[in-house]
């Protein structure tokens, strides 16, 4: 059984770490891994729902909602087709800039793998980006570009491209140098060393980058939203918080959070099938 | 001296460069200064801004929201991480709701946060803890999982205590995952913190982006926004280089 470090996630920043590990694959172990996690869910909701119940606590009780009132503002924005409008709209800046992204970061990190120059060139104001937050810039892109699907683009490409673009860079300088001179020695040109190793070499890499843009790219479209717009799930969840109403954004919240979750789930799984067609 | 010439040098190339084609596109007209700015303009500001003190009352003010955050954060996180990491049962039934949390658009309860704390610093605070407390529970329970058994079974057969134990093999052996979690941490307390600003907040660098934003006061924002990514870069190389000096004693033995 291994217990050695593992490693710290590819590329440089911000990736969220790996699951904890949990040892142990017998049967008892499986059914434990799924009822104690439902049960731990339902004991946080049990908590929660009690502590709003209880009035006596104080001032703040009335603030944290509780959730079965959550649960029917859910159900209520669901059934008079508030919430699928509104997710519409997510969606679309979401699939855009995530898209844009991509197709920014992939060619840009292989680059800066594969030049030396245009990787030195280029990695200060990478980095120095890397290191702003990206959303603090919402309202300078909002002057620029006016409220609306524009500036939610702009935002989640700032903030989705830079995963991509490290770990495309980390994935091509990271493979395997007797693999690049074996290449070499058999006559392989420019171009075929590029198709034929570097790509592939590095296409898990390039995964894992896009898997950690997800996140972000979902965290970029709902504060962008919440900052200044007129549809998508954070402009409702700011119409709602602005009435102070928060059972809907407490729902709203954990509706994005599961969203978020799942798609970083399924990504993971994603991931792992080009691992092992890799064969590390 | 590890110190490199060549990257350094191309770095700053490249950084003035951008700055002279910033300033050449707006003299030319390219550029609509009123947007834009230009990098004098905004040197400008800075100057004046630093002279009237405003630019010194708004990086304190985030200054300490920031470190605040941080230390709550870090207290709360090390001691759940050691747990996760220390039992499997709790490691399996909390491990959904860390992730959750983790993914959760913490930003977006600002109305939450405001109605308890009322616009400031407080809700700011709070905010960014729940921003940065998550890597830090999920770093560490990795960092004491990732201790070598090895070494623990080694430390019990010669009777070591749990306090011993913990304080002698647990904490050193996980501490660079435990670093790690602070280097993220203090990425997302940057964000938190300005991000809350713009929201909750009613003073600092984020606070002032939003404000100058709104009086259509471009190149003062920009200084902010560029007084921000400094404070960024500079909190990631310091957290980089304690990161390598908690961790230089370790030898790597393949």
């Amino acid at each position: 059984m291994s217990t050695s470090v593992s490693p710290i996630p590819a590329g440089r920043e911000d990736a969220p770490p790996t699951p904890i590990p949990v040892a142990g694959d017998s049967l008892r172990a499986r059914t434990e891994r799924f009822w104690l996690p439902a049960l731990a869910i339902l004991v946080v909701l049990g908590i929660w729902e009690i502590v709003a119940q209880i009035n006596g606590l104080g001032i703040w009780v009335q603030y944290i909602s509780n959730p079965i009132d959550a649960a029917k503002a859910g159900w209520n924005m669901a059934t008079s087709g508030e919430l699928w409008h509104n997710t519409t709209g997510s969606l679309e800046a979401f699939v855009i800039g995530f898209a844009i992204s991509a197709a920014i970061g992939v060619p840009l990190g292989l680059l800066m793998g594969w030049s030396r120059i245009a990787r030195e060139l280029l990695d200060p104001p990478i980095n120095f980006l890397n290191a702003t937050p990206r959303l603090a810039l919402l309202p300078v892109i909002v002057v620029w570009l006016g409220i609306g699907l524009k500036s939610t683009i702009v935002v989640v490409v700032l903030d989705a491209v830079i995963p991509v673009v490290f770990n495309a860079m980390a994935g091509v300088r990271d493979v395997d140098v007797r693999l690049v001179q074996t290449a070499r020695s058999f006559g392989a040109s420019k171009p075929e060393l590029f198709r034929k190793i570097l790509l592939p070499a590095s296409t898990p890499a390039i995964i894992t980058g896009i898997r950690l843009a997800v996140a972000r790219g979902v965290l970029g479209v709902i504060v962008a939203e919440l900052y200044v717009s007129t549809a998508g799930i954070g402009h409702l969840i700011q119409t709602y918080g602005q009435a102070f109403r928060v059972n809907q954004v407490v729902f709203l919240v954990i509706l994005v959070a599961v969203f978020g979750q799942l798609l970083n789930l399924a990504l993971q799984k994603f991931e792992r099938r080009f691992e092992s067609w890799r064969g590390v | 001296m590890s110190f490199r010439l060549r990257p350094f040098l191309l770095g700053t190339a490249s950084l003035v460069l951008i700055c002279v084609v910033w300033q050449v596109l707006v003299a030319a007209n390219v550029l609509d200064p009123f947007l834009v700015a230009s990098p004098s303009k905004v040197g400008q500001a800075l100057w004046n801004q630093s002279k009237s003190g405003v630019l010194w009352t708004n990086i304190r003010v985030t200054g300490i929201e920031l470190v605040v955050a941080l230390a709550i954060s870090t207290a709360i996180g090390i001691p759940l991480g050691v747990i996760l990491g220390w039992y499997r049962r709790a490691a399996e039934a909390l491990d959904p709701l860390v992730w959750l949390q983790y993914s959760a658009p913490i930003v977006a309860l600002y109305p939450v946060f405001t109605l308890m704390f009322g616009l400031g610093s407080n809700a700011v605070v709070a905010l960014t803890i729940l921003l940065t407390v998550s890597p830090i529970i999920i770093n560490t329970a990795r960092g004491v999982r990732s201790v070598d058994r090895r070494l623990v079974q080694a430390a019990r057969s010669f009777g070591a205590s749990d306090g011993e134990l913990f304080r002698k093999v647990v904490l050193p052996g996980s501490m660079p995952l435990v670093m790690a979690g602070m280097r993220l941490a203090i990425g997302r307390a940057l964000i938190g913190v300005a991000v809350g600003e713009l929201f909750a907040g009613n003073a600092g660098l984020g606070y002032s982006v939003s404000y100058y934003g709104g009086l259509l006061r471009t190149t003062d924002m920009l200084a902010s926004v560029i007084v921000i990514g400094v404070i960024g870069v500079l909190l990631t190389v310091a957290a980089g280089v304690v990161e390598r000096r908690l961790d230089s004693w370790r030898v790597d033995i393949s």
